[in-house]
């Protein structure tokens, strides 16, 4: 799947990917913070962790996964970096562009928390400073698959309710493989099926 | 503190790899994964991975942050509590790395639990099942054992690995396997194939296709998707960063974050376009221009500029009557200002203003998208299809390929676009005959590249849907018979006063706060974009024997499972009002006018879509209330409410669009075949967020609606098989069989403020 360039001015256009093809995209930062802070993030995550998921982040669902590390120490190097760094990794849907200034308006404290301590961070609010800082951060990368890159989280978590649906109402008819039952308890179970997931198709 | 618990197990896991590169394969190693992009990806083989990606942190990449400025209070109380005010000193690695992450499934354990530090058992996958290509991909890097000695294989991740993961955020509880997904989402796409063959079916027809694709036990049993071929996404855009601040130049920037925007527009200065519609104009006349004669074209330029009539008169007027500024005028002629009978206004394309000669310290301010312009865009604004339906001037075919096509390639560029609008006719050509030194001209540098006839459908006009005009003094009819121009945002000082607006000035006029508390146009110098806009232009031809024979299918669909299928319904079912304007969410079963300026939300009457669709147009372009809820109520409940209405206010957008072509009366075949449709014009302070997000996410694609990759069919984004979802009980699942509305072109206009403009003139 090629870059979709405007040869004129050689910006890249990533408003959208194909239809069906590549969906995910990856937000890759490194970003460094005092020592001292270290200890306090780390705790933050774990509590985080406890917590369980965010509802708004997850209201908005455009996120498959996304993870932070903390790094103290840098596997092999002699002699210790002056900071900690803040590893942050991420599969959106789409655009990150266009969802980052989503996380400003929705959730600008969970933002503050998780990189406020991280130099650079401009404050999550006005979106465009705070996307600006992310975007100088982002890592391009050399490689990156996804085992789903035709579907979006809302599109997997959709997949997966009709699956569950099926399963439990059309499949145990369908493989009545005799027809003398007739047909209408399989046309009766798809009906009532599509009924129950149509806002899933 | 929740009133219920997330599932305390997780299954999801992460791995963090940095493997030291010596510099001098640092090269090479980029060189190998690059080429690695031409073949599936090695991590297809393993089938437990979700996300995997490989990037080079080089040492000497590394640069400190630089310290911001112009932050909000709450930042800067954050960064002297976390930095004390300092800024970060240089800290480069004495290593350059390799960085390894990937997410992937693991056996269940609870939250609590710390997982291993180390999860040798993926490791050792990786060795089975990557084999020589994990050679491949470590193998430059320093003191890399190779792949068949398992003990020294795991050592060597072992030291180079991170400790797990803090947190992982996961899009759903169930945490569902790789596995799992794939075969979902192929029975989901089986699922909706079926359901389009077989919507309207008999019943015995129906069980006949059933037994067919889900009958047979190997039938349900997918093919495994292969997933990406290890592709890069498509690279993010590069927007150009605003420049810098010349001290010698001495300009006032456009204030960026933290210093305050102005919010009381000078309405003295902006063109009237921005504050009327002009309801009372029935012709308009759009002509595309290219400039031939920089010098010669900034002089008629200040000619026109002396013409522009500007929004002066709505001062008085905007604090009134909660509405927009036309709707608060005097019905009686004579009480009304002098409004005037015609009208001009221009606006300029990037490559208008860089013909123009402005200077590239004041080019270099404007958005990234506007330079593009819109042709640049359009591969994303509409995937699958991009410039490929458009027409001159706004594209060209372009050299013939081997097959005999000729793709089409962008245009040579429209550089100026001039709207002349008047009362009528007679109105206009007067208007035109006592200003012909407006009448651009080769002898004004300018080369005419097309003309649009445009106008309202009046009443008197055969071919308009059912009389009684609901139109009102603010909308107007287009050509599938909708009254358009209903729903338009009411902005602070331009269309509504201090009381009754719902958004900032910066919404449409650059120099402004917007709606981020940022101001609109940053980076530009203020006497350049202070009191302009960015205008979106583009031309949708409308089929209307092919809606309207879309609408008696859909008709005949609906009567055959609701008992209530009338055209006017199914009609009103792909828009999502009533073709009087009535919104459906309001008034189910019939039309009625008086609810048609109504507010409403969806989501308290409606979250289904069993009175307006999710996937009708005007749902898509303003979903109000009603982003997609999580079905799962337990993980979205204490969410914070009215935060989807607050989202969906970011992408508003005032809209001056107008029909064009003649109207194509129901009995009428033989004016079929004339082109017509609707001009769309919007005026925005960011295009991407207030347009091509609304373009690329709501209308070409489904997945904020929970719709897949449904596209809209009225706003020209759909491909030939899209599919449109009725809810209803029972649902109706339908193709249309060709584009009702299809996209001729377009482009990115600066609409300036007059002084502006006089400024551009003056060169």
């Amino acid at each position: 799947m090629a870059e979709e360039t405007d040869s004129s001015t050689g910006v890249s256009l990533d408003t959208l990917a194909d239809n069906r093809a590549g969906r995910a995209t990856a937000l890759t930062t490194l970003t460094p913070l005092p020592r001292f802070w270290s200890p306090a993030l780390k705790l933050l995550l774990r509590i985080k962790t406890r917590q369980g998921p965010d509802k708004t982040l997850r209201r908005l669902s455009f996120i498959h996964a996304a993870y932070w590390v903390v790094i103290d120490r840098f596997p092999l190097q002699r002699r210790p970096s002056r900071y900690s760094y803040l590893l942050f990794i991420s599969n959106f849907n789409g655009s990150w562009f266009d969802y980052i200034d989503v996380f400003s308006t929705a959730v600008p404290e969970k933002m503050a928390l998780l990189w406020g301590s991280s130099y650079g961070y401009p404050g999550a609010r006005p979106p465009r400073a705070f996307t600006a800082h992310i975007r100088a951060n982002d890592r391009p990368l050399e490689h990156y698959y996804s085992a789903y890159p035709g579907a979006t989280t809302t599109e997997i978590a959709s997949a997966l309710r009709v699956h569950e649906r099926f399963t439990a109402t059309v499949a145990p008819v369908t493989s009545n493989t005799t027809s003398n039952a007739g047909s209408a308890p399989l046309a009766q179970a798809w009906r009532g099926f599509l009924d129950d997931v149509q806002r899933d198709l | 503190m929740f009133t219920k618990r997330a599932p305390k197990s997780t299954r999801l896991r992460t791995i963090t790899v940095f493997a030291p590169v010596p510099e001098q394969s640092l090269d090479e190693l980029t060189e190998r994964l690059h080429r690695l992009r031409e073949r599936p990806s090695p991590f297809a083989a393993m089938p437990d991975t979700h996300f995997a990606r490989l990037t080079i942190l080089p040492r000497d990449a590394a640069r400190p942050e630089p310290h911001p400025r112009g932050m909000r209070l709450s930042a800067t109380l954050i960064d002297l509590l976390t930095h004390a005010g300092r800024a970060q000193r240089p800290d480069p690695p004495s290593l350059s790395y390799l960085l390894f992450s990937a997410s992937y499934d693991g056996p269940a354990r609870s939250r609590g639990q710390a997982g291993p530090a180390f999860d040798a058992d993926y490791v050792e996958r990786m060795r089975v099942r990557l084999g020589p290509v994990a050679d491949e991909l470590w193998g430059l890097c320093s003191m890399y054992p190779g792949h068949s000695d398992p003990a020294r294989f795991r050592a060597f991740f072992a030291e180079r690995v991170l400790p797990p993961a803090g947190y992982i955020f996961s899009a759903s509880d169930e945490q569902p396997t790789v596995g799992q997904i794939r075969r979902a989402l192929q029975l989901r796409r089986q699922v909706i194939d079926v359901a389009v063959e077989t919507d309207g079916l008999a019943e015995d027809q129906l069980v006949k296709q059933l037994r067919q694709v889900f009958g047979e036990p190997g039938a349900q049993a997918p093919v495994p998707d292969p997933g990406t071929g290890g592709q890069l996404p498509l690279k993010l855009e590069a927007e150009p960063e605003p420049s810098l601040v010349d001290p010698a130049a001495d300009r006032e920037r456009l204030a960026h974050g933290g210093r305050p925007a102005p919010t009381d527009p000078d309405l003295a200065d902006v063109q009237n376009l921005v504050t009327s519609g002009y309801p009372r104009h029935l012709v308009f006349r759009h002509l595309l221009l290219r400039i031939t004669d920089p010098p010669a074209a900034r002089r008629w330029l200040a000619g026109a500029a002396a013409a522009i009539p500007t929004a002066g008169w709505a001062e008085r007027y905007v604090d009134r009557v909660g509405g927009p500024a036309d709707d608060s005028l005097p019905d009686d002629p004579a009480d009304r200002p002098a409004a005037p009978d015609a009208a001009v206004h221009l606006a300029i394309s990037y490559a208008g203003l860089v013909r123009l000669g402005l200077p590239e310290a004041e080019l270099a301010g404007f958005a990234g998208e506007f330079r593009a312009g819109m042709a640049g865009r359009e591969p994303g604004l509409t995937p699958g299809r991009g410039i490929s339906t458009w027409q001159p001037p706004f594209a060209i075919p372009g050299r013939p390929e081997p097959d005999g096509q000729a793709p089409m390639v962008a245009g040579p560029g429209v550089h100026l676009l001039v709207m002349f609008s008047g009362t009528d006719d007679d109105a206009l050509q007067a208007y035109l005959a006592a200003h012909p030194e407006l009448g651009p001209g080769e002898r004004h540098g300018l080369q005419l590249l097309d003309t649009i006839e445009a106008g309202r459908i009046p009443a008197d006009r055969p071919g308009r849907a059912d009389a009684g005009d609901a139109a009102g003094k603010s909308g107007f009819r287009e050509h599938f018979g909708f009254v358009d121009g209903l729903s338009q945002p009411r902005i602070h000082g331009v269309t509504a006063g201090r009381r009754t607006a719902e958004l900032p000035a910066g919404e449409v006029l650059l120099g402004y706060r917007d709606v981020d508390g940022d101001t609109a146009g940053a980076g530009l110098p203020s006497t350049l974009a202070r009191n302009g806009s960015y205008l979106v232009y583009r031309k949708l031809e409308q089929d209307v024997p092919a809606f309207r024979e879309l609408t008696r299918q859909l008709a005949g669909r609906l009567e055959a499972k609701l008992e209530n299928g009338s055209e006017e319904l199914a009609a009103a079912k792909l828009m999502g009002r009533w073709r009087d304007g009535t919104p459906l969410t309001l008034a189910a079963e019939h039309s009625n006018p008086a609810l048609t300026r109504q507010p409403f939300g969806f989501q308290e009457h409606d979250p289904q879509g069993l009175r307006c669709p999710v996937g009708a147009h005007v749902r898509r372009a303003n979903p109000r209330d009603s982003r997609p809820v999580d079905p799962n109520s337990a993980l979205t409940d204490g969410a914070r409410a009215g935060l989807e209405t607050e989202l969906t206010m970011r992408h508003r957008m005032l809209r001056r669009g107008i029909p064009y072509g003649q109207p194509l009366p129901e009995s009428d075949s033989e004016l079929a075949a004339d082109e017509r449709g609707l001009v769309f014009i919007a005026l925005v302070g960011d295009i991407r967020r207030q347009f091509e997000f609304i373009q690329a996410h709501w209308m070409s694609d489904g997945n904020a609606f929970r719709l897949g990759t449904d596209r809209d069919i009225l706003s020209g984004a759909a491909l030939q098989d899209t599919k449109i979802v009725i809810q209803g009980t029972p649902p109706t699942f339908l193709q249309p069989a060709k584009p009702v509305v299809t996209c001729r072109g377009g482009e990115y206009f600066f609409l300036p403020g007059i002084r502006a403009l006089k400024r551009i003139a003056a060169g």
